[in-house]
């Protein structure tokens, strides 16, 4: 009995199967999309990640690196070398401003060395061994079409391209480790022989110097070692009246860290949507086949008492959707792996700059996509099936299983309307359904919402930062030099990093500024020293206010200082502390120039700047319009609204790509539970349609029998989905995204968004329409005949 | 004169060769008020008359008038129209909608045209009154063909067309079922077209039409009417 019983069923599966084939087929395309999609991203971002960890090895990355204003002598690189264990190479560069070959100015830093450390991965071409030879990095040759064989012009001089590749200390590229945004488009490497390195100017070099450690170290043991190392360092330089510019471990160095897990971040946040939206599958398949049972209920009954178990039974209907997750998961996992994981690996590499070694098959990737899901389908399939199959034969065999039939036949009142009466009959037969099709439309409203909303949170951000821009041109200076053309106002800038419980210690600059600053508007003569304002920005992302003690770790004299915040200043473009500017100036000299004082004034003589130190230290100046003041040399950096908006696009870009695909998903969620639930609705009412069409009602009628009540469903969930997705955009926003990310994102919510996500969640209505009204033509009136 | 069938037609198949008929030259005529019995064994193309005559299936040609209305390619439009307006059906398994009460499985037919009947007296005439706000599994087969009969009457359709109306019930339940359509067809002047391979009911009838093979084999007015009180099987 048992065996036929298989046999049986191994026939009558492909049967409901073909007979079904739409359904499965729909089923199986937004599977596979979604499962291929999953793999890909694990895969390709695993693969990323892989290659990145190997890249460091292979070539050989720094564990830190440090510059400083004049040599750093050999000596001081043995004292160093020894004490700490560790082997120092010359990273020293030229970081010199040139026109590329589409006319625009761009930077470039000449390396030469990196025999030990920092190893440069040659992608094409080979390493340059002959004078006016050149290596360029990959990605801006890339993105600026550099070729090997092509020359290109630095400082007057004329360098043959032999080589592209990857440099180990910049696998994603900034001009400077602190800047937050990639620059890979306009800041160029490049790699030349030691005699071509000789042709550049002297006063363009920039000290640097590269370690690594001799032994394997964990990040803690590198850490403490470092707040040592940095400590000789500065003494070592203070000796020789040098000044140490910069001491960069790797971990902090963004070039270096950024890449380090960035491309698998969101693996645990798509997982979890992955396995909700199969959850969510699994009981859209559970109504169809409790619906198939309540329908064959008198067979089962049969079958029961002539002594197939519970068991068989329970077999029997899992076999389709098992059969369904397993074949779209499997055909996912090959689609994912052959087909999306290159493209996902290939937009990491391509925003960084190291080598795809390869794309493994990972079989965790495999078990996550392809086990997890058919066992959570199962699982929830088994537990409703069971629950049906658990009741007595007696029942089946009269056909009285059907739990939810309570509700349809509950006595209403006589005084509706007969149509309104039919629709709420409707309503209450089919309210498994309904339920199904509230939950998948608030899922499908909240992820669709949350997108729009991260959207537009992302491109206020963009505006903000353009309309909130302190003035036109903001100099940012690397030597204090005096300005006295009119309409400019000196200001100070003082570095602190800030860290609060639950979130990612950040640096935070503090402006100081001039009394009756014309630029920002804060008056401080009211109060007390050692008051700050914060910006709404600081505000809003630590959720912190007037009055609040705000403790700051200054990395220079490595001690705590404590602000008291006396106001908040409506800016919104960043996190950050204003205050007079002669706080930032003690600040400055006591913790950067007091200790150095002699260096830097042999720095400044170098460069012919005179300067009274023991007045206000200014670090750049505020203006309207470009200024002539000063020379390449003294400039850092100038912020226009332009530069601000390209930096906060470029920022914010993994924002604006999440939430065009959490939009997406919201829409494919949407499209698909409208779809199957009221394909299932129709399909599951065939008689009572067939029996409408022979009384005489007319398809548009029974359209509107069927349909009211997924319309009014449809419109409650939006309305209920719109609050919550407003709750989860600000919870994930201020609760997880300003914790985590450095840079920082206002959190708006406008009230257009209501009406935007309503409107097209409604015409999405029309796919409902559409699928009742092919179903409901395709009714025949003989269905009727057909025996229960 | 209000339904003349002329020469109908009504083959199966797609090609010569294998072309099947169903209904083959029918043709006969019913007045107003008259109850015809259309006899026949499994097979002989009864319901697919009365299906062709309810306009849910075509015919291939010949001529089918309702009160001068033809039902030849009709489009799906009229034909909805013409069988919310004109005919009334009764199925031998009832097809009741099971979500609704006794009452609204009336209300529903009566819902669809502005002159019907009223439904509580339908229900009293039915003897349904107790079980009106009752579900269709919570009363008997015969009430439930009961409540079937009351919905295809409370339209005031021109003709009811039944498909085996007892078919599936037992012999108190069949005749209880058939002294209400009795009793509609005298009470409302309703034309009732019933299909039965039970010869004996031929007694009730006005006119008795035996098909065999899709081809009418007689057609015979019965001047000996007896009530179905009277009759045994």
């Amino acid at each position: 009995m048992v065996g036929i019983f298989q046999k049986t069923i191994l026939k009558r599966a492909p049967r409901e199967y073909k007979k079904n084939y739409f359904k499965f087929f729909i089923l199986h395309v937004f599977l596979i999309v979604l499962l291929s999609l999953v793999s890909g991203y694990l895969t390709g971002t695993q693969a990323v990640d892989q290659s990145y960890y190997s890249m460091l090895t292979s070539q050989n990355a720094e564990d830190g690196e440090f510059s400083t204003f004049f040599k750093f002598g050999d000596e001081n690189i043995k004292t160093i070398e020894d004490k700490f264990d560790l082997n120092i190479e010359d990273n020293s560069y030229y970081n010199v401003k040139f026109v590329n070959k589409n006319n625009e100015n761009n930077y470039v830093n000449i390396y030469t060395n990196r025999n030990e450390i920092n190893k440069i991965s040659l992608v094409s071409g080979r390493m340059p061994n002959a004078v006016d030879e050149i290596l360029l990095e990959d990605s801006y040759s890339d993105y600026n079409k550099y070729e090997i064989g092509q020359t290109i012009s630095i400082n007057d001089y004329q360098f043959n391209i032999v080589g592209r590749g990857y440099f180990a200390d910049f696998p994603s590229i900034r001009k400077s480790s602190t800047d937050i945004a990639f620059k890979f488009e306009e800041f160029l490497l490049g790699y030349v022989n030691i005699e071509s390195f000789s042709k550049f100017p002297v006063n363009d070099l920039t000290f640097s110097y590269a370690y690594k450690f001799n032994k394997q170290l964990s990040d803690e043991e590198k850490s403490a070692i470092s707040v040592e190392m940095k400590s000789t360092i500065n003494d070592l330089t203070k000796k020789d009246m040098n000044f140490v510019i910069k001491f960069l471990p790797a971990n902090e160095n963004r070039n270096i860290s950024t890449p380090k897990n960035y491309a698998s971040q969101y693996t645990p946040i798509i997982l979890a949507f992955v396995y909700v939206m199969i959850a969510i599958i699994a009981f859209v398949f559970s109504i169809d086949t409790t619906s198939r049972i309540i329908e064959e209920s008198k067979v089962i009954g049969t079958l029961r008492a002539t002594g197939i178990t519970r068991t068989q039974l329970t077999s029997f209907y899992l076999l389709l959707p098992l059969f369904v997750i397993l074949i779209s998961s499997i055909v996912g996992n090959l689609l994912g792996y052959f087909v999306f994981a290159p493209i996902f690996a290939n937009i990491f590499t391509e925003l960084f700059s190291f080598k795809l070694i390869s794309i493994p098959f990972y079989w965790d990737v495999f078990i996550l996509t392809t086990i997890v899901p058919s066992v959570i389908l199962f699982a929830i399939s088994l537990l409703i099936v069971a629950l049906f199959i658990q009741k007595p034969t007696s029942a089946f065999l009269k056909g009285e299983i059907e739990h939810v039939s309570q509700q349809g036949t509950k006595v209403l009142k006589n005084k509706k309307r007969f149509f309104a009466r039919l629709r709420e009959r409707i309503f209450m037969k089919n309210f498994a359904n309904y339920v199904f099709l509230f939950i998948g439309v608030i899922l499908g409203s909240i992820l669709f919402t949350t997108g729009v909303s991260l959207k537009t949170c992302v491109d206020n951000q963009i505006n903000t930062v353009v309309n909130e821009a302190f003035c036109e041109d903001m100099y940012l200076l690397k030597l204090p030099v005096e300005c006295n053309e009119p309409n400019v106002e000196k200001f100070g800038m003082y570095s602190f990093d800030y860290e609060q419980s639950g979130y990612k210690r950040t640096a935070i600059s503090m402006y100081g500024i001039v009394d009756n600053s014309k630029y920002i508007n804060i008056d401080f003569s009211n109060y007390e020293e050692d008051t700050i304002f914060i910006s709404s920005g600081f505000q809003e992302k630590y959720n912190v206010g007037v009055n609040s003690e705000l403790t700051f770790f200054d990395t220079s004299s490595r001690t705590n200082i404590t602000y008291k915040v006396a106001g908040i200043y409506k800016y919104y473009s960043s996190p950050c502390l204003f205050a007079p500017i002669k706080v930032t100036s003690n600040l400055t000299y006591k913790n950067r120039i007091e200790p150095y004082e002699e260096s830097i004034e042999r720095i400044l003589k170098f460069y012919g700047i005179e300067y009274d130190l023991k007045g206000i230290i200014l670090n750049g100046y505020f203006s309207d319009h470009v200024l002539d003041c000063f020379k390449d040399e003294h400039i850092e950096s100038i912020i226009t609204p332009l530069t601000l908006k390209t930096d906060t696009q470029m920022m914010v870009k993994t924002y604006n790509t999440i939430s065009i695909m959490v939009m997406a998903a919201g829409t494919i969620v949407y499209v698909l539970m409208m779809f199957l639930l009221t394909r299932h609705l129709m399909d599951k009412n065939t008689k009572n349609i067939a029996l409408f069409k022979i009384l005489g009602m007319t398809d548009k009628e029974i359209l509107k029998s069927f349909n009211i009540p997924s319309f009014i469903v449809l419109v409650l969930s939006l309305i209920i989905a719109m609050p919550i997705s407003r709750i989860f955009t600000n919870m994930y926003i201020t609760k997880i995204a300003y914790k985590t990310m450095l840079q920082f994102i206002q959190y708006v919510f406008p009230l257009w968004i209501y009406p935007l996500c309503i409107g097209i969640g409604l015409a999405s209505f029309i796919i409902v329409l559409l699928v009742s009204k092919a179903k409901i033509k395709k009714v025949s009136l003989i269905e009727l005949y057909k025996s229960e | 004169m209000l339904l003349e069938i002329k020469n109908l037609n009504k083959t199966y198949g797609d090609s010569k060769d294998n072309l099947f008929y169903a209904l083959k030259n029918v043709s006969f005529s019913v007045d107003k008020g008259e109850f015809v019995v259309i006899l026949g064994p499994s097979g002989c193309g009864k319901s697919t008359l009365l299906n062709i005559l309810g306009a849910i299936d075509k015919f291939d040609d010949g001529e089918v008038t309702i009160n001068g209305y033809s039902l030849f390619n009709l489009s799906e439009t009229k034909a909805t129209q013409y069988r919310r307006k004109n005919v009334g059906f009764v199925f031998q398994n009832y097809n009741l909608v099971p979500n609704l009460t006794v009452r609204e499985n009336i209300a529903l037919s009566a819902s669809l045209v502005e002159d019907s009947l009223d439904i509580d007296e339908i229900i009293d005439s039915l003897g349904l009154t107790d079980h009106k706000e009752k579900f269709p599994r919570q009363i008997s087969g015969g009430q439930q063909q009961r409540v079937s009969i009351g919905r295809a009457i409370a339209k005031n359709p021109d003709i009811i067309l039944a498909d085996e109306p007892t078919g599936a019930l037992d012999y108190k339940s069949s005749k209880e079922v058939l002294s209400i359509f009795e009793e509609i067809n005298q009470k409302y002047q309703a034309t009732i077209i019933m299909v039965t391979h039970n010869s004996a009911l031929k007694e009730m009838a006005d006119r008795v039409i035996t098909l065999k093979d899709g081809v009418i084999v007689s057609n015979e007015v019965n001047n000996n009417k007896k009530a179905i009180s009277e009759i045994e099987w």
